[in-house]
């Protein structure tokens, strides 16, 4: 029998902790239908029953402003889970026994989880849980759950629970008298309104006053309340909800609860959130980051990469040069091998990310870096991320996990192919060199800074055609530190580079395949394969941006892999005699390398971002929207860089 | 007044919420209710957000944000704001080994206290008559409520 549990909880409580001490390592991590949130599922077997939990995101009202807490109340609502567990913070519990209060009022089955006692216990209070008990009517599990301490009581008390019900209503927390009297008004207008109301009258009284739209789920007929009336009876209604926190929580602790911060936690913030430190300090980790990524890793990726190549010479010597082994060597196994070689790079980068996320420094970066996003209409969290765009913008995509907000998500995953990757890099030397042999530096300076502008701009532009141009709001909390555990890294970073193997590995290796397909046939003469008939087919359309038909064959295969184009343009501007980059130099002039340079700058990265973009958004009208954009901006710009360019050289 | 008004290390009510709908709910949430008492923490490196003291939770608000947060100074302040005259200590906040140092200095929880100067460190008279100096650090964390009545 299948019991379906939803876990609720504040952000930073250790939520995802006790979700991952709850199922270990069954567990599947995907995205809420339509939007860039992630949602993350698990089972356990337990005294037979099968318990299916679910992990909410985390909030921090009961209500329906953002999306996270839309996800979480469409969940509580429509999928019916059995029971429901609410994780407070036991050194913190005001704000997640609020959230409580707000689910209380819906149902009774709930199950309170105090998190982290051993850290309250550290700072020398105590925690009467039945005496929460007694006051909230529910079960109260004190738990560790970095230790797994109280995980097989929960699950004791989850079974408990599902067998026992329905136990009692939900239990009523009075509020002041006008709002009482308001509630029952709306009850009895409810009654008449509403049909078939399967959830409590109360409960959806209060969510009328505090501005919820989830009555129209069940009403059809719109209520009369003004905002000056919600506003009002709001703030009453929060007032009470503290007042009777505050007082349980005078009765159900003991010992110094009361001490404010923890004086190593303020220490800590004051030198990394400092005037002048903190912003350097946060360059240093975040170029500890970046190191970490590219370069701890790269050593791993290399070795794959040349076990790979070595893997595709071993067939194609067994097998003799024939279009099987090519199809095997070429296609196949370099396909696999172009997923498995961003293997380490993420799986590291995930690592690094989860000590900061783990740690709690990530939202202290964010704190400091925020102003300069705000100005971009992104807040702090988006910065860390778009600066690992410039190793690769696989995990650049991959990190926005880490951001909260979904269109914040989604405006910095739609940006950030435009921050110029490491495999730009050799396609802007060879251009550079060729034919700015005296700036080559300055141009390589130009190409980073329009990178940035580039991905500046299109921030803001994103966020006014999708969003009105909002800002991201950023009110977030900023966690006790913690101590990361081994455990938890590795989950954290296995869980979510597992993802990107599944999703995108697919695309990825479809597409090499397909690129091996397009570059191999017709056998025989290289100028005659398909992809160069396609370069040719294309090339009217290059025209005005002065490409020949190899320059537009080598942005075909550009589209796989951008460092690709190098050995394309050897291949294709090779002549007997003539060094390729001497028949390039007289193919081109400089005003057409430099808009080609811009070209590849911004149209698509590679397929391997396109699949990270596909994968993490979950919709194929974004990926096609990034696509089009991409292309269309380095059309434009590389004709606009050709004709001023090319007419200020031509005076 | 409004919360984005006051300065770095302020403590102050919460008076009201002139917040759209949206925001209002989530400032609720994170116990921005009237009548809470908020300490204003330190403000980032590039002058906005800020981080705002709110019980034992840390919270960052913009200046766009905490505009819409109607305030009024606290009753209680840090006693490193204090001006020279008679306060009473109301809270400690430190651990163990910190209020063990202030109760060795004869500061309490309780007791009253006269403030004879504050510049930068703070010079004050302990109820027992003793003359203490206390560094700002440490004076930021002791907070104390006015009393009223002349300096001696």
């Amino acid at each position: 029998m299948t019991i379906k549990v939803a876990l609720m909880g504040n952000p930073n409580v250790g939520k995802t902790s006790l979700f991952n001490a709850l199922t270990g390592a069954r567990q599947h991590v995907a995205n809420w239908p339509g939007v860039t949130v992630e949602k993350r599922e698990g089972t356990v077997l337990h005294k037979g029953f099968r318990i299916h939990v679910v992990d909410l995101p985390g909030i921090y009202t009961f209500g329906s402003k953002s999306i996270d807490e839309q996800i979480a109340r469409d969940y509580i609502l429509f999928e019916a889970p059995d029971v429901v567990v609410v994780v407070a913070d036991a050194v913190n519990p005001e704000q997640g026994l609020y959230l409580l209060m707000q689910v209380l009022e819906l149902r009774a089955d709930v199950i309170l989880v105090m998190n982290a006692v051993d850290e309250l216990e550290k700072s020398g209070a105590q925690l009467d849980r039945y005496e929460l008990e007694k006051h909230l009517g529910v079960h109260v599990i004190p738990t560790v759950a970095t230790k797994r301490q109280g995980v097989s009581e929960l699950l004791n008390t989850i079974v408990h629970v599902f067998k026992s019900k329905p136990v009692h209503l939900p239990v009523k927390f009075r509020y002041d008298e006008e709002v009482e009297k308001r509630i029952n008004e709306l009850e009895e207008e409810s009654s008449s309104k509403c049909e078939n109301l399967n959830v409590p009258t109360r409960w959806l009284a209060i969510r009328l006053i505090e501005g919820d739209d989830v009555v129209k789920w069940f009403c059809d007929i719109p209520f009369q309340l003004n905002e000056e009336e919600k506003k009002r009876l709001g703030l009453l209604i929060a007032k009470s909800r503290y007042d009777h926190i505050n007082m349980i929580i005078r009765e159900a602790y003991s010992g110094g609860l009361s001490s404010k911060r923890l004086p190593l936690d303020e220490a800590i913030d004051h030198v990394l959130t400092h005037k002048y430190l903190g912003i350097p300090i946060f360059f240093a980790i975040m170029y500890l980051i970046f190191s970490f990524t590219f370069e701890v890793a790269q050593p791993l990726a290399d070795g794959i990469d040349a076990s790979i190549a070595y893997l595709a010479e071993l067939v194609k010597a067994s097998l003799g040069e024939n279009w099987f082994s090519s199809l095997l060597a070429d296609g196949i196994i370099s396909g696999v091998g172009a997923v498995l070689v961003f293997t380490p790079n993420i799986f590291v980068m995930f690592l690094g990310l989860g000590v900061l996320e783990e740690t709690g420094y990530l939202p202290r970066a964010a704190f400091v870096i925020d102003r300069v996003m705000y100005a971009l209409k992104l807040s702090g969290r988006s910065f860390m991320s778009l600066i690992l765009g410039f190793g690769c913008n696989v995990p650049s995509i991959l990190s926005t996990r880490a951001i909260s907000d979904p269109r914040e998500r989604l405006v910095t995953i739609l940006v950030s192919p435009f921050v110029t990757c490491s495999a730009r890099l050799p396609v802007y030397i060879l251009l550079a060199g060729l034919f700015f042999p005296k700036h080559a530096g300055s141009m390589l300076f130009l190409m980073y800074s329009a990178s940035i502008i580039l991905a500046a701009l299109s921030s803001v532009l994103l966020n006014k055609v999708l969003f009105k141009g909002e800002p991201v709001p950023l009110i977030m909390e900023l966690p006790r530190y913690r101590k990361p555990t081994v455990l938890g890294l590795l989950n954290y970073s296995w869980s979510k580079g597992r993802h990107f193997l599944q999703k995108a590995g697919t695309i990825i290796l479809a597409a090499s395949v397909a690129i091996w397909f397009l570059g191999s046939f017709p056998p025989g003469d290289i100028e005659n394969t398909f992809a160069a008939r396609l370069g040719k087919f294309l090339e009217p359309i290059f025209k005005p941006l002065g490409y020949d038909w190899r320059t537009t064959t080598a942005l075909i295969f550009g589209m796989a892999a951008k460092e690709i184009m190098v050995s394309t343009f050897s291949t294709f501007y090779s002549t007997e005699g003539v060094e390729f980059t001497e028949a390039m130099r007289n193919a081109m002039d400089p005003a057409t390398a430099l808009s080609l340079m811009f070209f590849v700058l911004t149209y698509i990265p590679c397929f391997a971002t396109i699949a990270a973009i596909r994968s993490e958004t979950q919709s194929s009208k974004w990926t096609a929207v990034s696509i089009l954009y991409g292309l269309v901006i380095a059309y434009g710009l590389a004709y606009l860089v050709k004709v001023v360019i090319g007419g200020w050289v031509g005076t | 007044m409004r919360l984005n008004e006051v300065s770095d290390g302020a403590v102050v009510q919460v008076v009201d919420l002139d917040a759209p709908d949206t925001l209002r709910e989530r400032l609720l949430g994170l116990g921005f209710v009237p009548g809470q008492t908020v300490v204003v923490g330190e403000t980032a490196p590039l002058g906005d957000p800020r981080v705002y003291i709110v019980g034992r939770k840390v919270v960052t608000l913009r200046e766009a944000e905490a505009r819409r947060v109607e305030i009024k100074p606290a009753d209680f302040i840090p006693l490193a704001m204090a001006n020279p005259g008679r306060y009473v200590v109301v809270a400690l906040s430190g651990g163990h080994r910190f209020r063990q140092r202030m109760a060795n200095l004869g500061l309490q929880e309780g007791i009253t206290i006269e403030v004879s100067y504050n510049r930068g460190a703070i010079s004050l008279l302990v109820e027992s008559g003793g003359r203490v100096v206390i560094g700002r650090g440490q004076a930021k964390r002791i907070l104390v409520k006015a009393i009223g009545g002349a300096p001696r």
